[in-house]
């Protein structure tokens, strides 16, 4: 996190402006454990992330690849560092590209809008794996210092 | 699952953990009491949803590789030349998800629409489920939004 601090803290208006952005790893080198560990967690044991022979003998990729679900997790992650857990009021974003063992994903965030009033920020998040390539490419609104936020 | 059958969904301690490990993030909040639920918790429907097809049984026919023969109870809705990936989430947050609440998730179908892709028609699919409280407040909104690909194409 480059605004320092543990980087979980929660941000406060007067850290942010529209433009502002930040960028984090947040994962490097994933796991095949770590895909059947979310298989487990989320219930999603299809077999595309879960079954190597089935996804390249059947399927007809070059191996198991990550939940596009999981990917949006971990971006999700870059968010709530900066923001605070439970900060998000609104989280989407599309699949751009499949994430595959060995990826290391980059989020980058910024601030888009700023509603002063409501303390909202408006937040464009895109991940990108370590050839560049766009995984995942979404939007996020979060509420900026509320009390009682983790 | 069929449109509109409600699921009890229970967000048990033990699970946010869990999720929150296989999502690398041990945020205090999802380890501390009263544990908050991680942003796409709700992912974990899936372990509750009855018909849920990609949910291995023991002894029964499996849609992947190895297990008993025969054709899976809860079939593949696309033949094998197609792929089903997914292709956008949305999720909007209306109350805090904590250990130990109890929420009814309904599912309904929303748009479909389909365009032309390099490898052939991609056809897209909404599907949006909402969490709600004892009293009926609506707590979630998850929209999954899957495309139908020939198999083995990139997802757009």
């Amino acid at each position: 996190m480059t605004l320092g601090g543990d980087g979980r803290g929660s941000r406060t208006l007067d850290q942010i402006a529209v433009g502002s952005s930040w960028s984090a790893v947040v994962i490097r080198n994933l796991t095949r454990g770590q895909i059947v560990q979310y298989a487990g967690a989320s219930g999603d044991f299809n077999p595309l992330h879960t079954d190597e022979p089935y996804a390249t003998q059947v399927a007809g990729y070059p191996s198991v690849f990550a939940h596009g679900m999981l990917t949006m997790a971990l971006t999700g992650t870059a968010i709530t560092d900066l923001f605070g857990a439970g900060s998000m009021t609104r989280f989407g974003g599309r699949f751009r590209a499949q994430v595959w063992p060995d990826d290391t994903l980059t989020v980058d965030v910024r601030v888009v809008d700023l509603e002063p009033g409501d303390a909202l920020a408006s937040l464009e998040v895109t991940t990108t794996n370590q050839n560049q390539i766009v995984v995942f490419q979404g939007t996020a609104t979060v509420t900026i210092g509320a009390p009682n936020k983790v | 699952m069929s449109d509109n059958a409600e699921v009890v969904f229970r967000v048990e301690p033990l699970q946010i953990t869990l999720f929150a490990r296989a999502i690398g993030d041990e945020h205090p909040a999802y380890v501390n009491a009263p544990q908050l639920a991680p942003p796409t918790f709700t992912e974990s429907l899936q372990h509750v949803l009855p018909d849920y097809r990609f949910r291995p049984r023991a002894n029964r026919p499996w849609i992947g590789t190895g297990g008993v023969a025969g054709e899976a109870e809860t079939p593949a809705t696309t033949p094998a030349s197609e792929t089903t990936l997914h292709a956008e989430q949305r999720f909007e947050y209306h109350q805090r998800i904590e250990a130990g609440a109890e929420l009814f998730a309904t599912t309904r179908e929303g748009s479909t629409w389909q365009k032309e892709g390099r490898a052939g028609t991609m056809r897209f699919f909404e599907r949006i489920t909402e969490f709600r409280d004892a009293r009926g407040q609506l707590v979630l909104t998850s929209t999954l939004v899957g495309v139908t690909v020939p198999t083995a194409a990139e997802a757009s």
